[in-house]
């Protein structure tokens, strides 16, 4: 009878294990369900809608090859970490992701980790760059944007081999900046920089004249601003508008394109590190078809997301299904040849393979310095 | 290097002197927290960019009267169409705010969804630097910002002392039950009240505009201020100006010896300080008891 039963659950097995093989090679294709976490409303929805559009762009690509069907169950977060949390969650229990794309802010993804940590889901970021989330992001946060740690680096680097040695800094008051401002701080102290004064501002402001004011020291030789393209931009123009003529250093996401559309000519002759490109032709061909479906440049963070989404779907491409295993797929990975440059990581889920190249803003246009 | 911050801080005053005195009006005449005065600021200023910068019509002084004239009609709408139906319902106060609520929240996405989150310009100048003035540098917008605003205070200040309409509406701000009762229409008060408000507000949005350019959450952050500025005011068109007047220049001048961190909590620290102290604001009298 025991024997009985076992034939016949073995039996079912089979069948079963057969069934779906054959359906498997008669389709071909593997379905998946990842989920997404951004701001797509908001004050900073524009980083999430970037994102989203990078992430869509590829996944219309992969879709269409017929190999692999990956769906994105994007949630809207509005910016705010309690918002993350249950979207996050939400995610996780009833619709039972393996993966989530996201958060943009590293606030947010400092939340949501713990969440994703302790239920074995990757956190897969394209944006989040604090260099506290390389501890604090745990064993399942991986992030295609390199680490500010290694950006502070090459921006002290820079100004120092500039001989620029006293300068004043502003920095936006939030994980992103604070980490930043720090690192930044360390290397530049070390290599016999000071930093005469350190501002702080807000996300989403608008007047910077009073800190402008207080930054320009009578000694000071150049000003470095950890702010975003949105801050960035009246930032710039108020420097102009008060005069100051000094050289402006500030970080990658001066790179976007609304940095130019609000600061105008004040623009001009602004330095900022920004990760380096180079299969220059495939970013190209990215930034085309970028152009002509969506009717604007891409800005850095579509780009990674667009990397990132083709990341994902080799993972799963591998046969990686779950959180674990998907994880074991991008510590182990061969390294991914992109539109942003190599990408591979490193055990803390750090990608390790970007460089930042030293860029300008001249004629309107984003140039390498020198 | 003090001139220039106190250049900064007239600006800052005057506009938020501009904001406050719109929200003032709508206030206190229709006496409810009327919290999208806020996206009327934004909604002025997409409005000049929609006419200018996509090309609608190319010229800026004739987009921005237009724009002004459209808030101006946005608000008489809204009173009408939203606030006077539900005072007809007995709403209180509270509810009149959720609906003013409401409002900012659906015109703030439906300007996200047609214009993006990006900041966005219709500067049709290019960027200089300022001219140099008593050791601070203004800006074209700058000075435009601080003459525009004290001028229109005074223009509102004589229309609201002077003018039939401007005479009603205090009326109505005062007692709207004694209002009714000595025969003037409430709801045609509340009308004009809340379009002259808006106006306001609108000419403030464009003004900002023109110094920090747009994009959809920019009117929050001077509404809050203006708001403050009104109640630390204590309700009146002057103490309004004042409060602003104090709440720029300790914004601005503050930052010099704290950091500037505290920049944003120096206008709440403000108004708890009011709020505890001196909660009939500056020139408001303090109420006594009525005798019964």
């Amino acid at each position: 009878m025991r024997v009985k039963s076992f034939s016949l659950v073995l039996g079912l097995a089979l069948a079963f294990l057969f069934s779906s093989c054959g359906k498997r090679s008669s389709i071909n294709k593997v379905e998946v369900t990842v989920g997404s976490v951004l701001p797509l409303t908001g004050p900073v929805a524009s980083y999430g809608k970037n994102a989203k559009s990078g992430v869509d762009m590829a996944l219309q690509e992969i879709n269409s090859e017929g190999k692999l069907k990956i769906h994105v169950i994007y949630e809207d977060d509005a910016g705010e970490a309690q918002t993350a949390v249950s979207a996050t969650q939400k995610l996780i229990y009833t619709d039972k992701v393996p993966l989530i794309i996201g958060e943009a802010a590293s606030g947010l993804s400092l939340a949501i980790a713990p969440v994703c940590n302790s239920n074995k889901v990757v956190l897969f970021s394209p944006i989040s760059s604090a260099a506290e989330l390389t501890e604090k992001g745990g064993d399942y946060f991986f992030r295609v944007c390199p680490s500010d740690a290694f950006q502070a680096r090459v921006l002290a680097d820079w100004l120092l081999s500039q001989k620029l040695t006293l300068v004043s800094l502003l920095f936006i008051n939030n994980s992103w900046g604070v980490s930043l401002k720090d690192e930044f701080v360390l290397y530049y102290t070390k290599g016999g920089g000071t930093v005469l004064s350190t501002e702080t501002c807000n996300e989403g402001d608008r007047d910077f004249k009073s800190h402008l004011t207080k930054m320009a020291k009578p000694k000071v030789q150049a000003f470095v601003a950890f702010t975003y393209g949105k801050e960035g931009g009246p930032f710039l123009r108020q420097a102009s508008e008060l005069g100051i003529k000094l050289p402006i250093y500030g970080g990658d996401v001066w790179g976007s394109p609304e940095l130019l559309e609000a600061a105008g000519e004040s623009a001009e002759g602004v330095y900022f590190t920004f990760p380096a490109s180079p299969k220059s032709e495939k970013y190209e061909a990215f930034a085309k078809k970028y152009r002509a479906q969506y009717g604007k440049e891409p800005d850095v963070y579509a780009a990674y997301a667009y990397d990132l989404a083709y990341v994902v779907a080799n993972a799963f491409t591998s046969g990686a299904k779950t959180g674990e295993q998907l994880r074991q797929f991008l510590v182990s990975m061969t390294p991914y040849e992109g539109v942003t440059g190599k990408t591979q990581f490193d055990r803390n889920g750090d990608v390790v393979t970007k460089t930042f190249d030293r860029k300008m803003i001249k004629n309107g246009k984003y140039v390498i310095a020198e | 290097m003090l001139s220039q911050y106190i250049a900064n801080g007239l600006q800052a005053g005057s506009i938020t002197a501009l904001i406050g005195i719109g929200f003032l009006i709508i206030y206190r005449t229709s006496g409810f927290f009327h919290f999208a005065q806020g996206i009327i600021l934004t909604l002025s200023a997409y409005s000049v960019f929609f006419l200018l910068a996509t090309g609608q019509l190319n010229l800026p002084l004739i987009s921005i009267i237009f724009a002004i004239l459209f808030i101006y009609g946005f608000g008489l709408l809204m009173e009408a169409s939203i606030f006077q139906p539900l005072r007809g319902r007995g709403a209180s106060g509270t509810t009149l705010l959720i609906a003013s609520l409401g409002i900012y929240i659906v015109i703030q996405n439906s300007i996200s969804l047609l214009f993006g989150d990006d900041t966005l310009s219709f500067r049709w100048w290019s960027v200089k630097p300022g001219l140099p003035l008593l050791g601070a540098r203004f800006t074209t917008p700058q000075i435009a910002i601080i003459l525009c605003s004290w001028v229109i205070l005074v223009l509102t200040w004589v229309f609201i002392r002077y003018s039939k309409i401007g005479k009603r509406i205090k009326a109505v701000a005062n007692d709207p039950t004694l209002a009714r009762m000595v025969g003037i229409d409430v709801e045609r008060i509340y009308l004009w009240a809340m379009g002259l408000g808006s106006a306001l507000g609108g000419i403030a949005g464009i003004l900002i505009a023109c110094d920090t350019d747009i994009m959809p959450t920019m009117g929050m952050n001077p509404f809050m201020m203006g708001m403050v500025a009104a109640i630390i005011g204590g309700n009146t068109i002057w103490g309004t100006a004042a409060g602003a007047l104090l709440l720029g220049m300790a914004k601005h001048i503050g930052i010099i010896w704290i950091p500037t961190r505290w920049q944003d909590a120096i206008t709440f620290i403000i108004l708890l300080g009011f709020l505890l102290f001196r909660p009939q604001g500056f020139s408001g009298k303090r109420k006594r008891k009525a005798a019964v």
